[in-house]
């Protein structure tokens, strides 16, 4: 029988022969995934999924993202901050802490400024870069609140302590831009909140564009709810913004003055991904592998890429990362890359209880993404299929953060690991709360595991043990493939839905001895 | 690329010498049907209190959304061909409702 460790000293033995690094680890494939969002994380654990033998390096300077969606609410004062983090722990076997500078895709590598990060594919998820350049005086001390963060905070105080009577104004770009219904949304939670606590104020919407999506829904809720309260000023009325000074949003043929300002500028792809846009802004991708059209081995995809149909959102980024990771671990076997599916939902908000939303299906024909089905909630739909929008938008929140950033469920991890169907942890381990012939003892005791191993090894030993530690003789919960004699309903199957483990992991980071 | 052509030829010539053909050392590749199911996963998950959990999805469930359904998922319904319903339908029995 050939055990894994065999294997590897084998392999090695043949690279030293060739001339290649005789590195055992050098035997496993490593991609390196620059940026944590909807893209990045989502994209790193999907390759982790499919194919757990590739080493998923995650290279994002911070430890913890925080969403642009709901973040609307939170500038409402609806959600705490809090509530639109997420910690990067769940997401790859390791995490460089450290800010991606550039890509050698000669060398195959990503310099950062904590140094190189060698890989065989590279993926880049950077998300968006703000242009100021386009509008004189820019950004003049006004938030642009479009990413997750200090400014969302900065703006949600800023309106609260407006005065009576005040105006709020939007600055909105032509498109493409991140999350089109967003500053209409944003407009919609705010007039909610000036409702109740402002009821005099204004909210002006300054627009570069001549028309938005799902227009008729935001402003038919717009007379219903809000009566009087937005102006939306198009382009064809001068609402493009081209200047700020202290006070002032200036448009081609106006000044309006404002008592809190809100400029989205316009966008282009991250920084780390500009090298790749051909100079266009946007970079140009394969549309089954999401390989860069002018970087060999650089996949990039999310709100960096052109990809219209699709529009700028975490879904879309959510649902790209799924489709290249599917190819990148076919492309490091030597296997075609299987054709990509697509979905893309964007819900938006006009009230905390008042929900539509435009959804889209896609796939890749004549070397192009292309709309399958597209479709919108209806105009004068019954106040109750708003209300259950609404829900469907909480529960959707609640859906990608925990398929993006592997958030666990510590309660149901508890019952993964003692059902005798799913992990069955007790076999082998002694668990908390566990009469002393109630489990086995074959391997260590997980009452402290905690305490002992942080959640980044603990799901890594769940997936596969022997990725650490070739003597283990634990399975892999994690693992499609490698074992014997496997019953049909496994067959290509992980013993564990991945979602398991990581409510596992939830679980058994938080045993610290305490019983 | 020349390391890992290496390295599979290692792996079936130690394969052969050994005797044994039961470790496999790549994966499945990952079928239509799986790369649906994941699309589902963005919105559907078992902690959820309104959108509905993705256990007993038949393809003619599925298929019917596309008449009775008045939110979002008839709207993704029809951009799915009869064979993906099947596909991604199996996917998810196989899977407890889940992905991947």
């Amino acid at each position: 029988m050939i055990t894994r460790r065999r294997l590897l000293a084998g392999a090695a033995g043949i690279a030293a022969a060739a001339g290649a690094p005789a590195v055992l680890g050098a035997a496993r494939p490593r991609v390196a995934v620059v940026g944590g969002g909807f893209g990045g994380a989502t994209c790193a654990r999907y390759l982790n999924a499919w194919d757990p033998d590739v080493h998923v390096t995650l290279i994002d300077p911070a430890t913890t993202f925080v969403t642009c969606p709901m973040n609307n609410r939170v500038i409402a004062g609806q959600l705490p901050p809090e509530a639109t983090a997420f910690r990067l722990d769940n997401v790859a076997d390791a995490h460089v802490a450290a800010r991606a500078l550039a890509v050698d895709a000669e060398k195959r590598t990503v310099r950062t400024d904590q140094g190189a990060v060698p890989y065989d594919r590279a993926i880049l998820s950077p998300g968006i870069e703000l242009v100021h350049d386009a509008i004189d005086g820019a950004p003049g001390g006004f938030p642009h609140a479009w990413r997750g963060g200090a400014q969302t905070v900065a703006l949600r105080e800023a309106i609260r302590n407006m005065r009576p009577g005040g105006v709020f104004a939007i600055a909105v770009p032509d498109n493409p831009y991140r999350c089109p219904p967003g500053p209409y949304e944003r407009a919609s939670l705010v007039a909610e909140y000036l409702g109740e606590h402002n009821p005099r104020a204004k909210i002006l919407i300054l627009d570069a564009k001549d028309g938005f999506t799902k227009q008729a829904l935001f402003e038919e809720a717009w007379r219903t709810l809000y009566p009087g309260m937005i102006e939306w000023i198009p382009r064809r009325e001068s609402g493009t913004v081209v200047a700020v000074r202290d006070g002032l949003f200036v448009t081609d043929f106006d000044e309006h003055a404002v008592d809190v300002g809100n400029l989205v500028p316009p966008q282009r792809a991250g920084h780390i991904a500009r090298d790749f846009d051909a100079g266009r802004g946007w970079c140009s991708v394969d549309p089954v592998t999401f390989e860069s059209a002018v970087a060999a081995g650089v996949h990039i995809l999310g709100d960096a890429i052109d990809a219209a149909p699709m529009p700028k959102s975490a879904f879309s980024a959510n649902n790209q990362a799924k489709a290249c990771a599917a190819a990148v671990v076919a492309l490091l076997r030597d296997r075609p890359p299987p054709p990509p599916l697509m979905m893309n939902t964007c819900y938006s908000l006009a009230a905390s209880d008042y929900g539509f939303s435009i959804s889209g299906v896609y796939d890749v024909a004549d070397d192009a993404i292309r709309a399958r089905a597209a479709g919108q909630s209806p105009v004068g739909a019954a106040r109750e299929v708003r209300e259950h929008e609404a829900r469907y938008a909480a529960d959707w929140y609640h859906a990608i953060t925990r398929d993006a950033f592997g958030v666990g469920d510590a309660g149901r991890g508890r019952g993964v690991a003692l059902a005798r169907d799913r992990g069955d942890c007790a076999i082998c381990h002694e668990l908390p709360g566990l009469d002393r012939f109630a489990h086995g003892n074959v391997g260590p005791s997980l009452v402290d595991v905690g305490g002992r191993l942080d959640a980044r090894a603990i799901r890594r030993l769940i997936v596969d043990p022997r990725r650490d530690n070739p003597a283990s003789v634990m399975p892999a919960y994690g693992r499609r493939a490698g074992f014997h004699r496997v019953s049909a309903p496994f067959r290509e199957r992980s013993v564990l839905r991945h979602s398991e483990i990581d409510d596992l992991t939830a679980y058994l980071a938080g045993l610290n001895g305490d019983g | 690329m020349r390391l890992r052509s290496s390295l599979l030829t290692a792996t079936s010539a130690a394969a052969l010498v050994g005797g044994a053909a039961t470790v496999a050392p790549d994966p499945p590749a990952v079928s239509r049907g799986d790369r649906i199911a994941a699309t589902c996963v963005t919105c559907h998950h078992p902690g959820n209190a309104h959108i509905p959990p993705l256990a007993n999805v038949s393809a003619a469930l599925l298929a019917a959304q596309a008449e009775t359904g008045n939110t979002v998922m008839h709207r993704l319904v029809e951009g799915l061909t009869e064979d993906d319903l099947h596909a991604v339908a199996e996917s998810l029995a196989r899977s407890h409702g889940d992905a991947p």
